[in-house]
């Protein structure tokens, strides 16, 4: 990152081909648009290159500092852009785009399901809400109909759940 | 593992605190090791979380953009790209005759990238420095974004670039195999919001052409579809024989 920040470029390009895939998946299966996702990655990597220079290790790992940039880009892009409805879509595409985008979509939903299918369902929608749906805690709390202490504490549990060792670690 | 350090460790790590908050937060963290490994213990699960995700490859639109945005000089390799420069150059001549003017202000100025193949393929935006202030400007920048864009080893056997702002185009396809006597190649530019095919030339053996058509509406370039047919004669459809399509 200091390399970055003193303005090297293949050191961008390395960081680029060492994250390019988990931070595609992640805008991909924020904005579910693989168009608005290459946008949105290229926008990160520009502001990384614009910002490396500030970067403290000390805060965050590099790609947390990296999954907060595009985080931000994709929840600005969610707002800026609701997500069309099944109606819009329909008038927009063919419907083989449609049943396309469609399968696609469910393909990822099914995915991530089986991710996190040991989980139970409040929790895990909690959790992906959190990740990817760009809602405030808040508003997930207000979705789930759930109180606030409730759905944090799901996140909070749902972040670190996956790994013994790190719940020993915090134990 | 709860209290209210574990909660703004989480928040933290999910970018849910305001400005205020976080710097306070911030301050600490760099002063506080115990926190720092709270902030860890997160910073793992989200990093784990993320990586369940099926990993996707972006295009190479995407590494393209980056550099063209960050300044970085197109290489060019005068062995590969001879052809094309040569033939660039005298389509930059032609086009100083015609001297056609753009003038066109778009919001944010990017050029069009579809790559081609057999299978179906989204067309991707690859924001650019600047609107070129001339079709001979515009066409320089897309030569030289094609020339990077071919050089960076990519594995895509075709593609395609457009440049909205002045309705002109680059493609590029390896490996072509000679058509059979009395066929060609041809590429079609199909707008699927207006349903309007436009015939973009025919592919040259050497595989590398510019093409210019008919101005697509700014909102048609996010559908835009390109096809590579082999064709007789002058088509004024495209055929069903689709070589690639993009």
């Amino acid at each position: 990152m200091a390399r970055i920040g003193g303005g090297d470029r293949e050191a961008l390009r390395q960081l680029y081909d060492q994250y390019r895939h988990p931070l595609f998946a992640l805008a991909v299966r924020m904005v579910w648009d693989v168009g608005a996702a290459e946008e949105l990655l290229q926008d990160c990597f520009v502001k990384i290159w614009r910002t490396a220079a500030g970067y403290d290790p000390r805060k965050a790992r590099p790609f947390t500092w990296m999954v907060t940039i595009l985080r931000r880009g994709c929840i600005d892009h969610l707002r800026r852009r609701p997500l069309p409805t099944a109606e819009a879509t329909a008038a927009e595409g063919s419907t083989g785009d449609v049943v396309r985008s469609a399968a696609a979509r469910h393909e990822e939903a099914e995915q991530v399901t089986r991710a996190l299918g040991h989980m139970p369902e409040g929790p895990r929608t909690a959790l992906e809400l959190a990740l990817f749906g760009g809602l405030t805690h808040e508003e997930i709390a207000a979705r789930l109909g759930q109180p606030l202490g409730t759905v944090k504490a799901w996140i909070r549990r749902g972040l670190v759940s996956l790994r013994g060792e790190l719940q020993d670690l915090a134990q | 593992m709860s209290g209210p350090d574990d909660n703004l460790a989480c928040d933290y790590v999910l970018d849910r605190l305001d400005q205020r908050a976080r710097a306070d937060f911030e301050a600490r963290l760099v002063a506080d090791p115990d926190l720092r490994q709270r902030v860890r213990v997160y910073e793992a699960g989200l990093a784990e979380r993320i990586g369940e995700l099926a990993p996707r490859t972006p295009s190479a639109a995407v590494w393209a953009g980056i550099a063209n945005r960050i300044g970085r000089a197109p290489r060019r390799d005068g062995r590969r790209w001879a052809p094309v420069l040569k033939w660039g150059i005298a389509a930059v001549i032609a086009l100083s005759l015609a001297s056609i003017a753009v003038e066109r202000w778009i919001d944010r100025p990017y050029v069009v990238v579809v790559a081609l193949g057999r299978g179906e393929s989204q067309p991707s935006r690859i924001p650019v420095a600047r609107v070129a202030r001339s079709a001979n400007a515009a066409f320089a920048q897309l030569a030289a974004l094609a020339a990077y864009y071919w050089e960076d080893g990519r594995p895509q056997k075709a593609f395609v670039l457009y440049d909205p702002s002045s309705s002109q185009g680059f493609i590029a396809v390896r490996d072509l195999p000679a058509p059979a006597a009395g066929f060609h190649y041809q590429v079609w530019i199909l707008d699927r919001r207006t349903h309007l095919v436009r015939p973009a030339g025919a592919i040259p053996a050497s595989g590398l052409f510019s093409f210019a058509v008919d101005p697509l509406p700014d909102e048609a370039t996010d559908d835009l579809r390109v096809l590579v047919t082999r064709e007789a004669g002058n088509a004024v459809r495209p055929g069903p024989d689709v070589i690639l399509g993009g």
